[in-house]
């Protein structure tokens, strides 16, 4: 792993508060965030060796990086520390996935994952991965723990393929959400108590879809290998961090301003008319960790 | 059952290639090319569309679909090759769904194409072509370079581009930015106007856009065609009341607006049937400029 952009001492020192707020997340997840409302820690880890030239994830590379940006995330010792502050051993949990088959979450990621929670404690028949039969799902229905993870690309009715769309699945009739350019995804999060189970997100920016077109909206020629993963328990402020760099990759590829269309609206909605948490960058507290190269973002 | 009822059935299961191109009936996807072997097929109605385009249907149901067939394509140690071929109403409908599909023109298939890495894309006829190999390699760009020729060969017939399209004044229009449609939903296409349909584009309401250089910097022109001078000074007046700009001028010989936002300027005229637009100007002479070069296009 390459130098870290902000050291231990430093992040202690700038990131007091949501330091604090991460200590107590080791205890209790849920009560963090509340405690987070005014600052939201997202972690940004990049690896140039993260994929290869066909874009494909290089597992160990991939685990290194998600171990590391948990601990500078929960302020932990460690990754076993981390995870074992916010999952108990008797936890159910359900890993929510996605598998467009264009740009999937990777299923290293979904392997890591798994073996993570195991060294949690956490029986593995007690661990579900699923993405588009969560509605039916009884594991998920039943889970007490959420893992929230998928790739950010464009998206034809919501601008962005977000982690708070990623919940969609969850409803018995998605289509229904997909009105004013589904403005109002962050509402989903207070059903069946998803926002309370929810332990932590990550954004999958390994390869990010930064323009859709062609029969499917994807081009190959519109992924990049940007070899990042974005963590953090406000699954909103982590979308924010996201959006920032598709847009920033966006301006650099057209050469100018190519705003997302439609607009990706449930974002800032998400903070504004749900309060699911924040997408303000005055209030969320970036730390990058990892490649420097081509960041697009160095802060908020 | 017997033998020959179930190799009936079976054939009678079997997607009906020539049926696509309507033109040219004798067409079928090669069983095989390259090393490549037919690993899937589909075909898809816009009742089914859906089902096989996950949230991009709209762009196709609203732009005259017919029908369309797909085949994915499996050699081991190399990437899949997914083959689509859209039937369209109509030409101009193909033209629609090419123009808001590619970002620059490459040619060397078809009436346009935009050959990129890992995907194909032509419009010929009352078709869009879509081949997706990712990610690529070299045998898989040769591979799909010659399912695009057998399907362009295919069709024989070229058919015309829609009427708004050539009124667009060529000086200064960048290449490969023309956009044709017939649902608001991509009027926003080069920058954000509304979720409203506050133009009032249709079926019966063509629009084209296109992005235009001027003097190192760009601006985006938006030219709509209503059936009737009472549309198009509705739509005039909608985006008036959305920019709060003021209209001046005669709206029978032509009627002009203007507004400033964040250092952009954004103008509108209304002559006749004819709604100009002009978008995202670095000054309210070069919005001026460019709408007086549309109305000399169209007049």
């Amino acid at each position: 792993m390459s130098p870290r952009t902000v050291n231990r001492r430093d992040f202690l020192i700038t990131g007091g508060t949501a330091a604090a707020a991460a200590a107590l997340a080791l205890r209790s997840p849920a009560f963090a965030r509340k405690l987070q409302r005014k600052k939201s820690r997202v972690v940004l880890i990049r690896h140039a060796e993260a994929t290869d030239r066909l874009n494909r994830t290089d597992g160990e590379v991939l685990a290194g990086m998600l171990d590391e940006a948990m601990a500078v995330l929960f302020n932990a010792q460690d990754a076993a520390t981390a995870w074992s502050g916010i999952i108990r051993p008797d936890d159910a949990v359900g890993i929510k996935t996605n598998v467009w088959s264009y740009l999937r979450t990777p299923t290293e990621l979904e392997d890591i994952v798994r073996a993570r929670l195991r060294g949690a404690g956490v029986d593995d028949k007690r661990i579900s991965v699923d993405d588009r039969g969560v509605h039916d799902n009884a594991a998920f229905r039943s889970a007490t723990a959420l893992i929230n993870m998928r790739p950010m690309r464009t998206h034809h009715w919501s601008g962005l393929g977000t982690l708070i769309k990623n919940y969609i699945m969850f409803i018995d009739r998605p289509s229904d959400w997909h009105g004013d350019s589904c403005a109002d995804l962050a509402a989903i999060w207070k059903q069946q108590r998803l926002a309370e189970r929810t332990r932590l997100n990550v954004l999958v920016m390994l390869t990010p879809l930064f323009h859709g077109s062609g029969a499917h909206h994807f081009n190959p020629e519109y992924v990049w290998r940007y070899n990042g993963l974005i963590l953090g328990t406000d699954p909103v402020a982590v979308d924010a961090v996201g959006a920032r760099i598709i847009e920033a990759k966006r301006r650099a590829f057209f050469g100018e301003e190519r705003p997302i269309n439609p607009p990706p609206k449930h974002i800032d909605l998400a903070q504004t008319r749900h309060g699911l948490g924040v997408a303000d960058p005055a209030r969320i507290d970036l730390v990058t960790l990892g490649w420097k190269k081509d960041m697009l973002i160095e802060k908020l | 059952m017997t033998i020959p009822v179930l190799c009936i059935l079976l054939t009678m299961q079997l997607p009906q290639d020539g049926a696509i191109i309507s033109e040219n009936p004798s067409f079928t996807f090669p069983d095989e090319i390259a090393g490549w072997r037919i690993d899937d097929r589909g075909r898809w109605t816009p009742e089914t569309l859906y089902r096989y385009i996950n949230g991009g249907a709209e762009l196709f149901l609203s732009h005259g679909f017919e029908a369309a067939a797909s085949r994915r394509y499996a050699r081991e140690d190399q990437p899949e090759i997914t083959v689509d071929i859209f039937r369209m109403q109509r030409p101009q409908d193909a033209f629609a769904v090419y123009s808001l599909s590619r970002e620059r023109e490459d040619g060397g298939f078809g009436q346009g194409a935009q050959v990129g890495t890992g995907l194909l894309l032509f419009w010929k006829h009352r078709y869009f072509v879509s081949i997706l190999a990712s990610p690529q390699t070299p045998a898989s760009r040769e591979a799909v370079r010659e399912i695009a020729r057998r399907i362009d060969a295919a069709v024989p017939e070229t058919g015309p581009l829609p009427d708004v399209v050539s009124m667009l004044p060529p000086e200064g229009r960048r290449s490969g930015s023309v956009r044709f449609f017939r649902h608001h939903a991509w009027q926003n296409v080069y920058g954000f106007i509304s979720t409203e349909n506050l133009l009032g584009i249709g079926d019966d309401v063509p629009a084209a856009a296109a992005r235009y250089n001027l003097d190192g910097d760009a601006a985006t022109l938006l030219l709509i065609v209503c059936p009737d001078r009472a549309k198009a000074k509705a739509g005039f007046r909608g985006w008036c009341a959305h920019y709060g700009a003021e209209a001046r001028g005669d709206e029978t010989h032509g009627a002009f607006a203007s507004v400033r936002r964040e250092d952009r300027w954004y103008a509108a005229c209304h002559l006749e049937k004819f709604i100009v637009l002009v978008h995202d100007a670095p000054s309210e002479s070069d919005a001026q400029a460019l709408v007086e070069r549309a109305v000399a296009a169209i007049e």
